[in-house]
């Protein structure tokens, strides 16, 4: 104990009692102790995922039991004074208790790696789960680290002032304690001011401008844009790691950041749940009837006995191009209330198999099934018509009709001879309603010509149903959306008549090419089920955990509601998925990573972009070239050059004078001060640290033009905005600190000896220890018990 | 070897494994080809094929040592033949000597690879491409018969018709795999690329007059190697000796032949041949012959690691020494120990003098460095304070090490060129090297802080009350110590003495571990600020490099408050060694951070 703290300790005496147990422990190096402890452990669960730190816990458990008994032994062979026999029986004792409790340790350790919920967080870190949702940053930031710093801190100063002698042989040890003191104080003011980002600049002469803000490295963001405006409304409560399923949320974007402005009154915008790494799939679930894109649904459930091989489909009859599978060999169509006529026209049997074609003239009362080939003509009875098939096949394109959309056909082309008129029909077999006729030439100026003539809905004097031979076609027939049950049409072709019967509950076989019969049956019905766009999280397995906590890969609901009153339609509401994007802006969407515009029933629009934070610099900058340099007489990048033009903003945000050219590469940033800078930003550093990489599937990626310049990479950079205020704070603690370790580590021993040589008297500060290389030794040689 | 034409043209690929496909079995016995007359039909080449024993026969009476010493350049400098074919061999099969599975022998390099070079068919069915990760190899094999996965997934090479094959090429060529397995698929296909390489490496020939590129003499010919070499040197200088490249091109178009019809005694005598000309073609140009054996005594003594046989016998006759207090045994161990040093630093010196560089440039040559230092810290110490216990330490330490660098394959051990981001800043490579010091000593410091705890719990109180041999462990630790009365034999003194002369010895080490610690972080810190834009990041390799440190700042300062403080620091230090290690190697293999390259 140092003479110091002797003497203040006796001072301490007369302070009441909760005052002086706070400052003897803080005076203690135990509570440093406990404290530095404490970070560690706080580190430890950081970094290492939770399968890894259960397991390996459990396996420190064992070879601490293990070694409980080699020291055990140890302590009994050593001791002396012990008989053999009794050494040997306790040996065995302790040897018995060690094996069950290694293989009580061991049974818990192999359940651990057994348990289903450790294998899914086997790279989950403890920061990432549902409870703390926090980035690595946000984790060491969060208050009980803080605290623990700070009580740290503290400690060390009153421990220091109360404890260690200020004299010429202490520098050492008092410049390493103020050191760490001005660490904390840099450490603290940078956390303070510390801004991250990066920002995205275009080549200036592909038509790049000037840049005057960055994006947040990790602090999400929602634009909302309307007529009114854009409003950025940042949500650093949002999720990272973790799924929530809509409705476990509710963020209300709304009622943020005066969000109004841009929304108005009525419009509610809110984030009900959130995917952190999924992939969007549509699927079919059961609506409202009354909702307008319900259709009745059927799911197909297709089993192979033999192999145990099973799909499924969802037909929709209200939907033509939903309610068709179909492969080379059949096809399967659900239709709901088809109509008489159109269910008679599906049981009609073509004469000999094959494709047939039914005639109806309804003038003449005339009806007719003739079976059809290519090149045939026909002579339709005596009602003066003759019609020539020019072609049979599938119709060459989907539709684009509206309601039609996608879906595919097969037709024929018959040329029409009838009184006073001439055309061509495209009779349809799927869709008999979209059969249209053509007149004239072709290829001719007037609004509706296409490259077979002038389009007209089908002559009604005659009507032409085209019946496909090509593929068996089965006919799942409901009489209402409600009916269950349906009824199955089917014509197989060749000889064999339609057939029409009621749909057996196992089902019904189709063949498979080649290999045996097939059953389908029926496994669920809606009688009206929509589309919907569901998120699929993506297994742990099939993750990059480079992705994860980033954003890229996640997928976010939103929900967009208007407030209607009941004789405007009620209230109206959507959901949105959205994509993450990097920078908020449409030039730079790829994929579904884009932002989403909502029509909404009043007539706005809405544009939704989920991003990243963006702030404002107090400067602009323009890309006026950037080269990849690459390694000698290779693609392979060495460096990124970037030329930049950096001019200062003036308050209403016009640039005040001519722009600076400044070069920055990889390593090598540029320190920019700008004037009239708020607080932080006076002093930024500007890196160059991405570049446009080549698009793997852009079969263009490596052209290069005249000059030898790549066409499709190195248009645009990505430069890092940093500060780093209180730096130098810390750079000065940190060089104080680990100047004065030679100090006190080499320097005072020999101080204090050769005081000891010229003096009879101890030295001052200095208890009787025999150690002259401790450390620090005068502060505090002995314990801190008192 | 055409692996990489073969994934190109899945098409093709298919009919030729199809045709060739030759199934071995893990469970064939020794000595029998690997054919499986079952379901296969063999070519005319699978029939041809050697059987292993042959192939061992073969192997066994080809003489290629003087090859392997033979000058060649390659990435960048020239080394000689046996390095290019460990380098080639390590990245092609994983390992430098290639082991048939079916007679266990392993063989040489060089051997191997003008084998690859001159018979490239024989290896067409033989596992021979490593495929690290087990999820890509069960990929990879996962459409063969079961017994034949089996086999694959065992011996974890691949063959070069195996990763031919539809399935494979269409993993490889990055269509079907998962994400996580992007990082294996790369480095299996640049195993594919550098056996697709092989021969065009082989440049042989030095720069003829006023030249400056060495030449590969194969160049030109055609697959089997027989045809007529064109001018090795054309477009280049003429060679100084016409004479000699002419016999050159002769040798080289009898050398396939002959080794594909396994005429051991024929390749002998034109690989003589092939020695004795290739200097001759343009002698100015062709290095020294002692730079070149300098190489071969690098690569035989597996880059001097052998050295740790003389550190382990060094410490052993130390140890030795201080059970008998005998001077001849005590005088043994240092001068041991002197040669292990020796060895160990001309590892270093060698391979400065082969790179032409200073050699703390990646993690090998660091980690042979860094130990270095450690080694000689403890030497100095040993001599200073004539204490044999840093000796032994040192000793301890040096063992351990060149045993590592010897067994473990660290990356870089190659002499290549530098890890691109190491080779950016020279704060960088100062925060490495500091980093890497500091675990050094807490290496050393980790040994001496073991011998204090061996006193404190066998010496009994009182120098060995007790039957425990109490007197023998003092007697041992003041030996080591160097405090034996010379007259008696004796402990010159006792064990609390002794005890504290551990601590200081144990302190002086860890005191300078973490100091040289605290800095390595701080200027890794400061050039985090300047290359990532932040001082600190709570990287895990961050994170527990202050962790260590952290032990290290406890060790000092429970100094102060507990009895025992002897003791504390030593189990301080041992624990701190065990979390040096996990922030060393741990924190690289199981956790995913910016530190990966270090």
């Amino acid at each position: 104990m140092s003479a110091k703290y002797r003497r203040v300790k006796q001072a301490d005496l007369d302070l009441p009692a909760p005052l002086r147990w706070l400052t003897r422990a803080f005076s203690s190096i135990t509570l440093a102790v406990i404290l530095l402890l404490l970070v560690a452990l706080w580190g430890l669960l950081g970094t290492i995922p939770l399968r890894m730190l259960a397991i390996g816990g459990l396996d420190a458990a064992v070879v601490f039991a293990a070694a409980g008994v080699a020291a055990g032994l140890i302590y009994l062979l050593t001791r002396g004074g012990i008989s053999v026999v009794r050494g040997i029986a306790a040996g065995l004792l302790l040897a018995g208790a060690t094996v069950a409790a290694v293989r009580g340790v061991m049974a818990v350790h192999d359940r651990a790696v057994a348990s289903s919920w450790l294998q899914e967080h086997a790279s989950t870190v403890i920061y990432q789960l549902p409870a703390f949702e926090m980035t690595m940053t946000e984790y060491y930031g969060w208050w009980p680290m803080d605290l623990l710093l700070l009580l740290f801190v503290v400690n060390m100063v009153w421990a220091t002032i109360r404890r260690i002698e200020f004299s010429f042989v202490n520098i050492g040890v008092l410049s390493v304690h103020g050191g760490i003191v001005l660490l904390a104080i840099g450490a603290m003011v940078y956390g303070r001011f510390k801004v991250e980002g990066d920002t995205v600049i275009h080549r200036r002469d592909l038509g790049g401008g000037f840049v005057s803000s960055f994006y947040g490295t990790a602090e999400p963001a929602i634009y909302l844009a309307t007529s009114r405006g854009e409003k950025m409304i940042p949500v650093p409560d949002l999720p990272r790691y973790n799924d929530y399923a809509p409705g476990e949320l509710d963020i209300r974007l709304h009622e943020r950041q005066n969000a109004g402005s841009v929304l108005g009154e009525n419009l509610r915008v809110t984030i009900p749940g959130f995917y952190a790494y999924a992939e969007p799939v549509s699927a079919w679930r059961p609506a409202a009837e009354t909702d307008p894109q319900a259709s009745p649904a059927i799911r197909l459930a297709m089993e192979r006995q033999q192999t145990g091989e099973a799909a499924e489909f969802v037909l929709a009859a209200d939907r033509p191009a939903e309610r068709v599978l179909e492969n080379r060999l059949w096809s399967i169509q659900y239709l709901v209330d088809p109509g008489e006529k159109r269910l008679k026209e599906l049981l009609t049997p073509v004469p000999g198999g094959g494709h047939g074609l039914i005639v109806e003239v309804p003038g003449e009362d005339f009806r007719e099934v003739y079976a059809i080939e290519p090149g045939q003509t026909i002579e339709v009875g005596d009602t003066g018509y003759a019609l020539e098939i020019e072609d049979i096949g599938p119709y060459p394109i989907p539709f684009v009709s509206e309601g039609y959309q996608d879906a595919r056909d097969t037709r024929a082309v018959v040329k029409v001879e009838g009184p006073g008129k001439t055309f061509t029909r495209m009779a349809m077999n799927r869709y008999p309603e979209r059969s249209q006729d053509f007149s004239g030439s072709g290829g001719g100026p007037a609004p509706m010509m296409g490259p077979m003539g002038e389009r007209s809905d089908p002559d009604p004097a005659i009507r032409l149903v085209y019946l496909d031979g090509s593929q068996m076609q089965y006919y799942l027939v409901g009489e209402s959306p409600e009916d269950e049950q349906l009824d199955l049409i089917v014509r197989l072709g060749g000889q064999s008549r339609p057939m029409h019967r009621q749909l057996p509950d196992d089902g019904f076989p189709v063949p498979t090419g080649g290999q045996g019969l097939v059953m389908l049956r029926i496994a669920e019905h809606w009688p009206a089920a929509k589309q919907v766009m569901e998120p699929r999280p993506v297994p742990e397995a099939e993750r990059d955990s480079r992705a994860e906590g980033q954003y890229g890969e996640s997928l976010l609901p939103v929900d967009v509601e208007l407030d209607r009153p009941a004789d405007a339609g009620g209230p109206w509401r959507e959901r949105v998925w959205l994509h993450f994007m990097r920078y908020p802006m449409p030039s730079m969407a790829s994929g579904n990573h884009r932002p989403r515009t909502v029509e909404l029933p009043d007539g706005r629009t809405l544009r939704l972009t989920f991003s990243r934070e963006r702030h404002a610099l107090p400067f602009a900058m323009g890309l006026e070239d950037f080269e990849m340099q690459s390694y000698e007489g290779s693609d392979i990048p060495r460096d990124f050059v970037a030329t930049l033009l950096i001019g200062d903003l003036s308050e209403s945000g016009v640039m005040r004078q001519m722009p600076d050219r400044h070069v920055i590469s990889m390593n090598h940033p540029l320190m920019y001060e700008a004037a009239n800078a708020p607080l932080g930003l006076q002093r930024v550093k500007i890196s160059q640290v991405e570049w446009d990489p080549p698009r793997r599937d852009d079969p263009q990626a490596e052209a290069k033009n005249a000059d030898g310049r790549f066409i499709n990479q190195q248009r645009y950079t990505v430069v890092g905005i940093g500060n780093n205020v209180g730096i130098s704070i810390i750079w000065a603690g940190g060089g104080l600190a680990l100047a004065g370790i030679p100090w006190a580590f080499y320097l005072k021993p020999l101080l204090v000896r050769r005081r000891k040589r010229t003096s009879q008297e101890p030295p001052a500060g200095r208890e009787d220890s025999a150690d002259a290389d401790a450390p620090a030794a005068s502060a505090e040689p002995a314990g801190m018990q008192s | 070897m055409t692996v990489l034409l073969v994934l190109a043209a899945p098409a093709f690929a298919q009919e030729d494994a199809d045709a060739r496909l030759v199934k071995p079995r893990a469970d064939m016995p020794a000595g029998q080809p690997p054919t499986d007359s079952g379901t296969s039909m063999p070519t005319p080449q699978a029939a041809e094929t050697l059987g292993p024993a042959e192939h061992a026969a073969f192997a066994e009476a080809v003489d290629v040592s003087a090859f392997s010493k033979l000058a060649v350049f390659d990435a960048g400098r020239v080394k000689i033949v046996d390095t290019l074919a460990r380098e080639q061999l390590q990245r092609i099969y994983g390992k430098e000597r290639w082991r048939s599975p079916w007679t266990g022998r392993k063989y040489d390099p060089t051997f191997t690879y003008l084998d690859l070079l001159l018979h490239p068919e024989y290896y067409d069915d033989k596992p021979l491409v490593h495929v690290d990760v087990l999820p890509l190899r069960r990929r990879l094999v996962e459409h063969l018969p079961e017994g034949e996965r089996e086999f694959w997934l065992k011996v974890g090479r691949l063959s070069p018709q195996l990763l031919g094959s539809p399935q494979a090429a269409n993993l490889l060529m990055g269509r079907d795999i998962e994400p996580g397995l992007f990082g294996a698929q790369q480095a299996t296909l640049q195993a594919v690329m550098h056996l697709d390489a092989i021969g065009g490496r082989l440049r042989l020939v030095s720069p003829g007059p006023g030249g400056e590129k060495w030449t590969y003499p194969w160049a030109g010919m055609d697959h089997d190697h027989t045809g007529e070499p064109p001018d090795a040197h054309a477009g280049e200088a003429e060679p100084a000796d016409a004479e000699a490249a002419a016999e050159l091109r002769s040798i080289l178009r009898e050398l396939g032949p002959a080794w594909r019809a396994g005429e051991a005694g024929e390749v002998n005598e034109l690989l003589d041949r092939l020695v004795a000309t290739v200097p001759t073609v343009n002698p100015q140009s062709y290095p020294a012959r002692s730079k070149l054996t300098l190489e071969w005594i690098y690569n035989f003594t597996h880059r001097f690691t052998l050295g740790y046989l003389a550190y382990a016998a060094g410490t052993l006759a130390l140890l030795l020494a201080f059970a008998t207090t005998s001077k001849w045994l005590f005088r043994t161990g240092g001068v041991l120990l002197g040669v292990g040093f020796l060895v160990h630093t001309a590892g270093i010196v060698v391979r400065a003098v082969l790179t032409g560089r200073w050699p703390i440039h990646n993690q090998f040559e660091s980690f042979v460095a860094i130990t270095w230092f450690a080694v000689l810290v403890g030497l100095i110490f040993m001599f200073a304070r004539r204490q044999g216990l840093f000796g032994a330490a040192a000793g301890a330490l040096g063992t351990c090490a060149l045993l590592v660098a010897n067994m473990m394959d660290i990356p870089s051990s190659g002499m290549g060129r530098d890890m691109p981001i190491l080779a950016t800043s020279q704060i960088l490579y100062v925060h490495v090297n500091v980093v890497l010091a500091s675990y050094a000593l807490i290496g050393l410091g980790f040994f001496i802080s073991l011998w204090y705890l061996l006193v404190h719990y066998f010496a009994g109180p009182g120098g060995g009350a007790g039957g425990g041999g109490g007197d023998g462990v003092v007697r041992f630790a003041a030996a080591g110590l160097g405090q034996i009365d010379s007259d008696t034999g004796e402990a010159a003194t006792d064990r609390s003495a002794m005890l504290n002369g551990l601590d200081r010895a144990q302190m002086v080490v860890l005191q300078l571990a973490f100091w040289l610690l605290g800095l390595g972080i701080l200027l890794g810190a400061y050039w985090a600020d300047h290359a990532w834009g932040r001082w600190w990041g709570w990287d895990p390799k961050e994170t527990w490099a202050l962790i260590t440190w952290i032990i290290y700042l406890i060790a000092i300062h429970t100094r102060f408050s507990v009895r025992r403080r002897g003791l504390v620091t030593a189990w301080l230090s041992v624990i701190g060694f065990f979390i040096m290690l996990w922030t060393y190697w741990g924190v690289n293999l199981l956790l995913a951070g910016l530190h990966s390259y270090a």
